[in-house]
């Protein structure tokens, strides 16, 4: 009988004959000529007894799935245009479908869902025209309906809706999938918004490249401005080291007076004892002027060896003649030569002491000048700083339009709530958070309504709330219901461009709460100085919680400074000063991290350092007054950078305090927002011996992942909340288990997302469906080096 | 100043102060018009001591000879030979020991009394070296054919070419931070 529907390999995409090449591996899966087989009319997935239940559980993810579809679409029927967050909702909803289909082996819906994800792509960049690409949407999930409909009621997936989909489509003149050049695909070659490359999104929210800077002069010159100014500041420390060095010569020099006073007296008494002589003529023998310049003279000449015998003393030649001295024609005053000395000494002396006085009020005086000129240079820093800050006001009021244009376009209430609007930030960090969390409330926020809308009528809040804990400034940023994954994804050139940290907790409204803490001032860090060995260093406040001098023990891990370092280690003394990091949520594990010393606090305007000698986990350089270069660290990027090298080179990371182990099974943490693929892979992994944790999506993994401690982690990329991107970012700025492994389960499988998880750190990328002798094997490899 | 010439010891301690200063200002302002030792077709170069040789650096890069510092800050991967940086006229700028960077050997290096601040073009390095010697003159190199650090020898002296070190330096250091 010949085929009704012949089946035209070249209508499908690279990612059909991938799904297929993938089955055909499969033991189960017949390998076929596809070209010459006819498809029949209905496939009965291969679905085993044990596994109806299975089965079950997918249908009722795949209808709600479908519900959300329908009123994205709704959605688009209302907005009109390529701006509707329907599309970005039908676009995620149709990819989850379309990944859970190909897993339970239903490949006509997952065709079907990989069309209509596909379309809403094109619509979303203008290759198909927007009422066009609504009607071939509508008939996409449609389409997946009855597909499912003869899924659930016959067990049996009915091929035709699929055909009658490609017909429809073919009628309207919508091709689903792009042209295909030979090297690669336009979905490669043009990856859409909410699949940028990190390249590409440094581009839209890189302030230096393309962002609209609000200064109203030259920024250079603000810059040179901010240096010069600092400039002046770092004097401080010279000057006060020249004032002491005044202050200590000062001291000489009083001491000296008094040497010089007491010298005086000794030589009026010298003075007058050789008048006495002269009077009585009894000038013959050089005494010593005292008893105590006698003694001195005997002690010298005993420590020489020589007896002390008082010289002779020659008569001193301007000495007048006894009958000069005697006779006095006018009765005045005479003075002898060593009269006049003692004279000239005495006047000579009060001049040093007049002097000194002088030079001592002239000292307070600079004294007073050089505080009154540091305070003035302080200040001058200090407003040629706040020339970069702007109000908080300034992104409130880009998020509250982004919010209302998407209340308007939702017909739905959604509240903005925010305060904090006058405390002041960095208007370049202002700038560049700007897009991303706007971005944020269009497209995440949105599917999360999209979602939420078919169950429940309720209003939504959003809020953001600036708060000044210390140095630093807190941006709350929240949602009142769970959202869209790839928060962090989003955010993170933001993040990696300004330094800043982020963290996502679930709110009491069912939400999920991020937390950016942000310097009020991106130059100027305030933070600790301490000592590695002979080196001094700066690490920011904002990464320290506590200083603890406890003996190690305590801690989750421990590392040592001058390890992560990299420098020759110096064991210093027992009670070295132990640096608590900042967690960003409380389900993270204590990393802590040992220092020679804690010397001080500093507030030191920080530079990029040159381009040659930027290194990771070092932010920036700073100059103190003395003009030694310090290293601004970033701790919690040296323990990453310091664990990537251990991993690079087979190492286990050495640390003070490791984290209590016992031995147990080798577990695996599904991640993934598939209730049927968790229970599928969950199913498997179990049958071979493995325990296995679960987790609907990256928070939830997150919040879990240090308490149940998983061996490895199966991580899909798409998921609510904090998606597999997000996950990545997170543990790769957080490393918890240093040696758990992480492979990425997901149907994505085009070469950009694969490098996107191997940047942040997977160890290895598996697509859906997997076999189980492949994901078995992954697991194997990872987890046997390793001891597991 | 009738005193200029063979000014005797005893009539420098004679003078005043502002005498003094004249003379002084009279010398710097007389040896201002000694012709240049060098001509077109030479060039000065000062004597550098290293613990296994000398060599010698072109003045026309030597922007300043400091002591050098007592901290210098180390960063991490970088070359064996890297120093560390110290700031010099308010930005930083990397150090290498010149020993070892020349002789390529890890051992520790002599004691560093001098540190040259060398620039070329808008690269700017320290030189640790152990001492400096005298300055002499040296015909002028046609840097287009060189591709080496050291670029020959005068008797004993290796004659380096700082431009190719500057930049062979840097971008040595800037890889350290590939590798880490």
């Amino acid at each position: 009988m010949p085929d009704p529907f012949p089946f035209d390999h070249s209508k499908l995409s690279p990612e059909d004959l991938e799904v297929l090449r993938a089955f055909h591996e499969m033991e189960d899966f017949a390998p076929k000529d596809t070209s010459t087989t006819q498809l029949p009319e209905a496939v009965k997935p291969e679905i085993g007894d044990e596994e109806e239940d299975m089965l079950l559980i997918f249908a009722g993810e795949a209808d709600e799935d479908i519900g959300t579809m329908r009123e994205a679409l709704r959605q688009m029927e209302q907005d009109d245009s390529i701006d509707s967050p329907g599309l970005f909702t039908l676009q995620r909803r149709a990819h989850k479908l379309r990944g859970a289909a190909l897993a339970i082996g239903c490949d006509s819906m997952a065709t079907i869902a990989h069309h209509i994800e596909a379309i809403a792509k094109r619509v979303k960049v203008g290759h198909i025209p927007y009422m066009t690409g609504l009607m071939a949407l509508v008939q996409g999930v449609h389409a997946l309906e009855l597909t499912l409909e003869s899924v659930v009621e016959k067990e049996q997936e009915s091929i035709a809706p699929l055909l009658d989909l490609e017909k429809d489509l073919e009628a309207l003149g919508v091709q689903a999938q792009e042209e295909i050049p030979a090297a690669k695909s336009d979905e490669e070659q043009k990856p859409t918004s909410d699949e940028q490359p990190a390249e590409a999104q440094d581009e839209t929210i890189f302030p230096e490249k393309n962002l609209t800077i609000m200064h109203p002069f030259d920024r250079t010159r603000l810059d040179h401005l901010l240096l010069h100014t600092e400039q002046l500041v770092e004097q401080q420390a010279p000057l006060e080291d020249a004032q002491k060095q005044v202050a200590a010569a000062l001291q000489e020099l009083q001491a000296a007076q008094a040497r010089l006073r007491r010298l005086e007296t000794l030589f009026s008494m010298l003075s007058y004892s050789g008048n006495n002589a002269f009077h009585s003529q009894d000038v013959q023998l050089e005494r010593p002027p005292s008893s105590l310049v006698e003694r001195i003279l005997r002690d010298a000449a005993r420590r020489k060896g020589r007896d002390y015998a008082p010289k002779e003393r020659a008569t001193a030649p301007m000495m007048p003649s006894a009958e000069d001295a005697l006779w006095d024609e006018m009765e005045i005053d005479r003075y002898t030569e060593t009269n006049l000395l003692a004279h000239s000494l005495s006047e000579a002396i009060a001049d040093v002491s007049t002097a000194t006085s002088k030079l001592q009020q002239a000292f307070a005086r600079l004294e007073a000048v050089i505080a009154q000129h540091m305070a003035k240079a302080s200040l001058a820093r200090g407003d040629a700083l706040a020339l970069r800050n702007m109000p908080c006001r300034r992104l409130i009021e880009r998020l509250q339009a982004a919010v209302t244009l998407l209340a308007t376009r939702l017909k739905r209430e959604v509240q903005f709530e925010f305060s904090g609007e006058e405390i002041e930030l960095d208007q370049e960090i202002l700038d560049v958070l700007a897009e991303p969390l706007s971005q944020l409330v269009r497209e995440n926020f949105a599917e999360g309504v999209q979602a939420a809308s078919s169950k429940d009528d309720s209003s939504y809040r959003i809020w953001l709330h600036a708060r000044t804990p210390g140095s630093e400034v807190t941006l709350e940023f929240g949602f009142s219901l769970p959202v869209a994954g790839g928060l962090v994804d989003v955010l993170h050139s933001a993040l990696k461009y300004a330094s800043l940290s982020v963290s996502l907790q679930r709110n009491e409204e069912g939400g999920i709460t991020l937390f950016l803490r942000v310097p009020r001032s991106k130059g100027v860090v305030q933070g600790l100085l301490v000592r590695a060995g002979e080196q001094q260093l700066i690490i920011p406040f904002s990464q320290v919680r506590r200083i603890d001098y406890a003996e190690p023990g305590q801690y989750d891990t421990l590392y040592s400074l001058t390890l992560l370092l990299n420098f020759p280690e110096i064991r210093s003394g027992k009670d070295r000063p132990i640096l608590l990091l900042e967690r960003n949520a409380d389900y993270e594990p204590q990393l802590a991290v040992q220092v020679d010393e804690v010397i001080g606090q500093i507030e030191i305007v920080m530079r990029p350092s040159p381009n040659y000698l930027r290194r990771p986990g070092i932010p920036g350089m700073a100059i103190d007054g003395k003009g030694n270069v310090l290293l601004v660290l970033s701790l919690p990027e040296l323990i990453k950078q310091y664990v990537k090298r251990c991993q690079n080179t087979g190492e286990l990371p050495e640390v003070l305090q490791p984290a209590v182990e016992e031995h147990r099974q080798p577990t695996v943490m599904i991640v993934d927002d598939s209730i049927f693929i968790r229970e599928a892979i969950s199913q498997t992994l179990s049958y071979h011996g493995y325990q296995v944790k679960k987790a609907h999506d990256g928070l939830e993994a997150l919040e879990r992942l240090w308490d149940e401690a998983p061996d490895a982690l199966l991580l899909d990329i798409e998921m609510p909340n904090m998606n597999g991107f997000d996950l990545l970012h997170v543990l790769s700025a957080r490393p918890t288990r240093p040696d758990m492994k992480i492979i990425m389960l997901t149907s994505r499988f085009s070469d950009k997302h694969k490098e996107r998880a191997f940047a942040l750190g997977a160890h290895d990328y598996l697509t859906k469906p997997v076999i189980d002798e492949v994901l078995i094997g992954t697991l194997r490899r990872l987890l046997e080096p390793i001891g597991v | 100043m009738p005193f200029l010439d063979d000014l005797p010891a005893q009539r420098l301690q004679q003078m005043t102060d502002e005498e003094f200063w004249n003379y002084a200002r009279a010398q710097a302002s007389a040896s201002s018009k000694i012709p240049a030792l060098h001509n077109a077709s030479t060039e000065q170069y000062l004597e550098c001591d290293l613990r296994l040789g000398t060599c010698l650096i072109a003045l026309s890069f030597i922007q300043e000879v400091l002591p050098p510092p007592q901290l210098i800050a180390r960063l991490p991967q970088v070359p064996s030979w890297m120093a560390g940086v110290v700031a010099w006229r308010g930005e930083p700028v990397a150090v290498i020991h010149l020993e070892r960077y020349v002789f390529d050997n890890d051992d520790e290096p002599a004691g560093s009394s001098m540190l040259l601040i060398v620039t070329c073009e808008d690269i700017t390095l320290g030189l640790l070296v152990a001492n400096i010697g005298p300055t002499m003159a040296l015909p002028v190199h046609n840097p287009e054919a060189q591709t080496e650090v050291v670029r020959g020898k005068h008797e004993n002296s290796l004659i380096l070419d700082i431009p190719l070190l500057l930049v062979d330096a840097m971008q040595q250091i800037e890889a350290g931070a590939e590798y880490a």
